[in-house]
């Protein structure tokens, strides 16, 4: 149960040089809280990237993304001094982003004119699903997957946001269970079932599209 | 196995996690029913395809921002303290304006017989104008409905406007108020 899934991301991590390397995130927060801030940065190397992939697949703006990313090492920033280092660093960050882009998903649901931008940005010519164009104009093995993935992300936008966080979390971030659990602030039980009806959800929008 | 039994251990089963002996039902079951077997199939084409996708970088600009809001963070206070001070100057505007308020209450006529009796004093009030702070004293103390309790001054009654002729001994002095 407690078995992270082998992320192709996870491995992308940038080369770090300095006194940094080989060192955990607890002991890198330690550094920092012992006045080295020079490790602050260290912990943002470490996770802008995955962060920010984190934040843009669940709420689908890059550019938002960005800057949620950012708030999210301000909020880092302000409170590290309360972390209890007892727990992982990375359940910590997560929740933060999880919780900031759940927030801004909400945002958008309650505010029409975000709404209609979001579906407008959406339907552009350039970011729509390529099923929707003369298929016979590409018929490689790249128009394909190209095909593919564009596909999977748009199914991915079309989850509920419930589920979306957590599909996410386990699909593209590779969290255990009990990682989601803790960084979503539900039970095991509910994560589960989340999991199971993103999952089914996720299949049935794509599975027409790629018979 | 029914479809809706599988279904609801389907996420188990993707992931390797059931037991021997509910894997083997959950591969029978797939064997038999073409409908869950079409969306396991999508769904493991799907998962391959999100495993396999490219991964996004910051922008260049990225850092510079968040570091200039970093900047901004260790310059201004906190949230919390900002917070704190926007109450503490929503407290001191009321005050202000409770102030303001009791200079443009009516000073009470000198001579009435209502007052207060100030304990450990004897003879009467002697009638003195009332320095607004000292209203203000009575104006906040009067709303706590007749309790007895401790002020730092002693005060006249609202209803007299009097104070005493000497000040009282002692800087803190019990006031019972006597209704008129």
């Amino acid at each position: 149960m407690g078995t992270s899934l082998t992320r192709d991301r996870q491995s992308q991590r940038p080369l770090v040089q300095g006194p940094y390397v080989g060192l955990e995130d607890s002991q890198i927060v330690r550094e920092y809280l012992g006045g080295d801030a020079r490790a602050f940065t260290e912990l943002v190397t470490r996770y802008q990237t995955r962060l920010l992939n984190f934040v843009y697949r669940t709420i689908g703006d890059r550019e938002r993304a960005e800057d949620l990313v950012q708030e999210v090492f301000v909020r880092v920033y302000r409170h590290l001094h309360r972390f209890d280092q007892t727990k992982k660093f990375s359940t910590w960050i997560y929740t933060i982003a999880s919780n900031l882009a759940k927030n801004e998903l909400r945002n958008r649901s309650r505010n029409p004119l975000v709404l209609f931008q979001s579906i407008r940005k959406q339907w552009e010519p350039d970011t729509r699903p390529l099923q929707f164009e003369d298929t016979s104009a590409r018929p490689d093995d790249l128009y394909h997957k190209r095909h593919l993935r564009e596909t999977v992300e748009w199914a991915v936008e079309q989850l509920p946001e419930h589920h979306r966080v957590v599909f996410v979390l386990r699909e593209l971030e590779g969290k255990s269970y009990e990682e989601i659990a803790e960084i979503t602030g539900c039970n095991l039980g509910t994560v589960k079932s989340r999991l199971n009806r993103s999952r089914a959800n996720f299949a049935a929008i794509i599975a027409p599209l790629i018979d | 196995m029914r479809c809706r039994d599988f279904r609801e251990h389907y996420s188990e089963f993707a992931d390797g996690l059931l037991g021997e002996a509910a894997e083997i039902a959950c591969r029978q079951h797939l064997a038999e029913c073409p409908c869950c077997r079409r969306i396991d199939s999508a769904y493991r084409l799907g998962r391959g395809a999100l495993q396999h996708l490219p991964s996004i970088s910051p922008s260049s600009s990225f850092r510079q921002r968040l570091m200039a809001r970093l900047c901004e963070e260790r310059l201004d206070p906190a949230p919390a303290l900002r917070q704190w001070s926007g109450l503490a100057g929503a407290v001191l505007l009321a005050a202000a304006v409770a102030v303001a308020t009791v200079e443009l209450m009516p000073v009470p006529a000198p001579g009435s017989s209502a007052g207060a009796r100030v304990a450990g004093s004897s003879g009467p009030l002697a009638a003195q104008p009332v320095p607004a702070w000292k209203r203000l004293v009575h104006f906040v103390s009067d709303t706590s409905f007749g309790y007895p309790y401790h002020l730092p001054l002693v005060g006249p009654s609202r209803d007299t406007g009097r104070e005493p002729a000497t000040p009282a001994p002692s800087f803190t002095v019990a006031i019972d108020w006597i209704s008129p």
